[in-house]
C-alpha cells in the first residue's frame, strides 16, 4: 500500500537523505535567522529612532537605511543571490551548499526584517517614551525597557512570520545549490519525475512552518499580559 | 519654587507657525497647588513640558529652585527631572510590567539594593492604596487605579514636583474626586508643588490655591483661585468660572428670553457676587425699604472655595431709576460686587 503510493519515499535510502535536507533547512534557517535579527533588530531600531518623529532625528541616516532597504526588498531573491555569489564566496569562502547560502538569505531577510521591526516600534505608545523621558531615562534605556521589552510580543509576532519567510527563500535557495529540502524537492520531485518526493519535502516544510507558528504563538501568548 | 520668564515655544507646521507658548512668565511657590486652565490647543501642555524642559523653549529660562534647567547639561538634566515627577491624561504604564515593576521602574538607577527597593515600593503602594494590586498588570485595573499607579511611580524618587498634564480627564466625575483627594492629601503629608492642568474649571475650583488662565499661548488672568472666582476679569475666565457655579443655566435662561428675566422698563436684573456671608439677603431687604424698591431674588448660590463661601444672587430690581442707582451704589459699598445683567 504505502509503496504504491510512495514507490521512491519508501526506500530507506531516501527516507535518510530527507531527514539530512531537512536537518540542513534547518541549520540554514536558524543561522540565517539568528545573524539577521541581530542586524535587522539594531537597523529598525535606528530607523526608528532617526525617524523626524523619532528620539534623535537624522536625515542622512534614516534616508541612507531607509533607500538600501527599499532598493534590497524589490531585487528578486533568486537574482540576489545570483549577484551576491561573488560577495559570498569572499565572506564564507563557498556560494553552494548550506554555508553558501547563508550569507544571501540573511541580506534577504534584514530588510524584510527591519522593516517590520520599524513598524512595530513605531507602535509603541508614544506617551510611554515621554513618561520615561520624565522620569530621566538615556535613551539606550528607553530603547531596551520600553520600546523594546514593551514590544516583545510584536517582536516574536514578526520573528515567526520572518522564520515562515525564511524558509520559502530556503527552499528557493536550493534551486541554486544551497542543499535543503528545496533542493531535494528539484533534484528529486522535479527532475527525476518523482511525485510522492515532491509532495513529501512539501509535507515536511509545511510541517517546519506549523512548528515556528505553534511556538510562536505560545511565546506571544505568555509574553502579552 | 519654579519660575517660567518670557518662555516661547512656536511649532512650524504646513498651516504655518503655531506660536503654541507666546511669551508667557509665571511664577509657582513651594508648596502651592498650581492650576492652569485653558481650552484645548491653548499650550497648556506645552508649557507644563517645559518645567520638566521635555518642550525646550525657543527663548526664555526655566528657573527651578534657582538653577536654570535650559543651561543643564543632558546628565544633570535627568537627574532633575527625577525630582520632577509627571503624570498623564493617558496614565503611560507600561503593559509589560506588574505594577509593582512599574513603581520599581524608576528606582532602578537610584542607587538603593533589591529588598530597599521593594520596602519603598510596598510604601508607595500602600499611600495610594493599592496594596493588593502589586503583582497585577495594568490592564486589569480601572483607569482611576491606573492613575494611582501613576502617581506612585511618579513618586518613586521623592519629587519635590509634581506635574498633572489632564491626570483626571480620562476620569468619570467620582473617580476625578478620589484622584484630587489622594493629590490632595499627598499635597498635606509631602508638602509636593503640584502643577495640574485641565479644562474643568470644578478641577480648579476643588484643589488648587493658585490659577492661571491660558488662551492662545498666553496666560490672560491669574491670582487666586478665591479672587478669580469672586472677580473674574477676562471673559474666557468669566466663562470658566460660570461653567462651575451654576449662572451658567441662568445666562442661557436669560439668553433664551426665559420670562422671569425679562425686564420692564423699570426694572434692572442685578447679578450680586458676595464674599463670605456678609447677609447680603439682608442687606437687600435694607435698601429695598430704604430706596423704595422692590427686590425680588430670582437666583442664589453659594460656593465654598478654598475652604472660604463665595455667594452669588441674581436679584430683578423693580423702581424709579433714580432709586435703582442709589439702591446699587448702597450695596457697591458694602463690599458686595454688582454687575447689571440686563436693564
Ligand atoms: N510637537 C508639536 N508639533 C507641532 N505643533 C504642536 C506640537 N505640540 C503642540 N503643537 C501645537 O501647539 C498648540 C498648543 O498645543 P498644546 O498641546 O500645548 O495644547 P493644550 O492646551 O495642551 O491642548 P489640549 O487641551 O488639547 O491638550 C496646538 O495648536 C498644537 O497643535
Ligand atoms: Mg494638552
Amino acid at each position: 500500500m504505502i509503496e504504491t503510493w510512495f514507490p521512491h519515499m519508501s526506500n530507506p535510502r531516501m527516507i535518510e537523505e530527507l531527514l539530512g535536507c531537512t536537518v540542513d533547512t534547518i541549520i540554514m534557517v536558524l543561522t540565517s535567522a539568528l545573524i539577521s535579527f541581530l542586524f535587522g533588530l539594531i537597523v529598525g531600531v535606528v530607523l526608528t529612532i532617526t525617524r523626524s518623529d523619532g528620539l534623535h532625528p537624522n536625515k542622512l541616516i534614516f534616508n541612507i537605511l531607509d533607500k538600501t532597504i527599499n532598493i534590497l526588498r524589490s531585487i528578486p531573491f533568486l537574482i540576489l543571490i545570483m549577484i551576491l555569489i561573488p560577495a559570498t564566496r569572499l565572506i564564507m569562502g563557498t556560494s553552494i551548499g548550506v554555508n553558501g547560502a547563508i550569507f544571501p538569505l540573511v541580506i534577504g531577510t534584514i530588510p524584510f526584517y527591519a522593516r517590520q521591526i520599524e513598524s512595530v516600534l513605531s507602535e509603541v505608545d508614544h506617551g510611554l517614551i515621554e513618561a520615561s523621558e520624565a522620569m530621566g531615562c538615556t535613551t539606550v534605556e528607553i530603547i531596551i525597557h520600553v520600546m523594546l521589552h514593551e514590544s516583545i510580543p510584536s517582536i516574536v509576532r514578526v520573528s515567526m512570520i520572518t522564520i515562515v519567510n525564511l524558509i520559502g527563500l530556503t527552499a528557493m535557495a536550493g534551486a541554486v545549490g544551497a542543499g535543503g529540502l528545496g533542493d531535494f524537492a528539484i533534484r528529486y520531485g522535479y527532475q527525476n519525475y518523482q511525485t510522492d518526493s515532491l509532495w513529501v519535502s512539501l509535507a515536511m516544510i509545511l510541517l517546519l512552518v506549523s512548528i515556528v507558528q505553534c511556538v510562536g504563538g505560545i511565546i506571544v501568548k505568555k509574553t502579552t499580559h | 519654587m519654579i519660575e517660567l520668564n518670557h518662555v516661547t515655544k512656536t511649532f512650524a507646521s504646513k498651516s504655518g507657525n503655531v506660536h503654541a507658548v507666546n511669551d508667557v512668565s509665571l511664577t509657582i511657590d513651594t508648596g502651592t497647588i498650581f492650576g492652569l486652565i485653558g481650552y484645548s490647543g491653548a499650550g497648556k501642555s506645552t508649557l507644563i513640558r517645559m518645567i520638566n524642559l521635555l518642550e525646550k523653549p525657543d527663548r526664555g529660562s526655566v528657573m527651578v529652585d534657582g538653577e536654570d534647567l535650559t543651561k543643564l547639561r543632558n546628565v544633570e538634566l535627568r537627574k532633575k527631572r527625577q525630582k520632577i515627577g509627571m503624570i498623564f491624561q493617558h496614565f503611560n504604564l507600561m503593559e509589560a510590567l506588574t505594577i509593582q515593576q512599574n513603581v520599581a521602574f524608576p528606582l532602578r538607577k537610584s542607587g538603593l539594593t533589591k529588598s530597599q527597593i521593594t520596602q519603598k515600593v510596598n510604601a508607595l503602594l500602600s499611600l495610594v492604596e493599592l496594596s493588593d494590586k502589586a503583582d497585577s498588570y495594568p490592564n486589569q485595573l480601572s483607569g482611576g487605579q491606573k492613575q494611582r499607579v501613576a502617581i506612585a511611580r511618579a513618586l518613586a524618587n521623592d519629587p519635590t514636583i509634581l506635574l498633572c498634564d489632564e491626570a483626571t480627564s480620562a476620569l468619570d466625575p467620582q473617580t476625578t474626586e478620589s484622584i484630587l483627594a489622594l493629590l490632595k492629601k499627598l499635597h498635606a503629608s509631602l508638602g509636593l508643588t503640584i502643577v495640574l492642568i485641565t479644562h474643568q474649571m470644578s478641577v480648579i475650583k476643588t484643589i488648587a490655591k493658585k490659577v492661571a488662565i491660558m488662551e492662545n499661548g498666553r496666560i490672560v488672568e491669574q491670582g487666586d483661585v478665591y479672587d478669580i472666582f469672586a472677580s473674574p476679569k477676562a471673559q474666557i475666565t468669566k466663562k470658566f468660572v460660570d461653567s462651575t457655579t451654576q449662572m451658567a443655566s441662568i445666562t442661557s435662561l436669560i439668553d433664551a428670553g426665559y420670562e422671569l428675566m425679562q425686564c420692564d422698563p423699570n426694572e434692572q436684573l442685578i447679578q450680586l457676587t458676595y464674599i463670605a456671608d456678609s447677609a447680603a439677603q439682608a442687606l437687600i431687604s435694607k435698601v429695598s425699604r430704604q430706596f423704595d424698591v422692590d427686590c425680588n431674588i430670582v437666583f442664589g448660590t453659594v460656593e465654598v472655595i478654598d475652604g472660604k463661601p463665595l455667594g452669588q444672587l441674581i436679584v430683578k430690581v423693580n423702581g424709579k431709576s433714580a432709586d435703582m442707582v442709589e439702591a446699587i451704589d448702597t450695596i457697591r459699598q458694602a463690599n458686595v460686587k454688582v454687575e447689571v445683567i440686563r436693564s
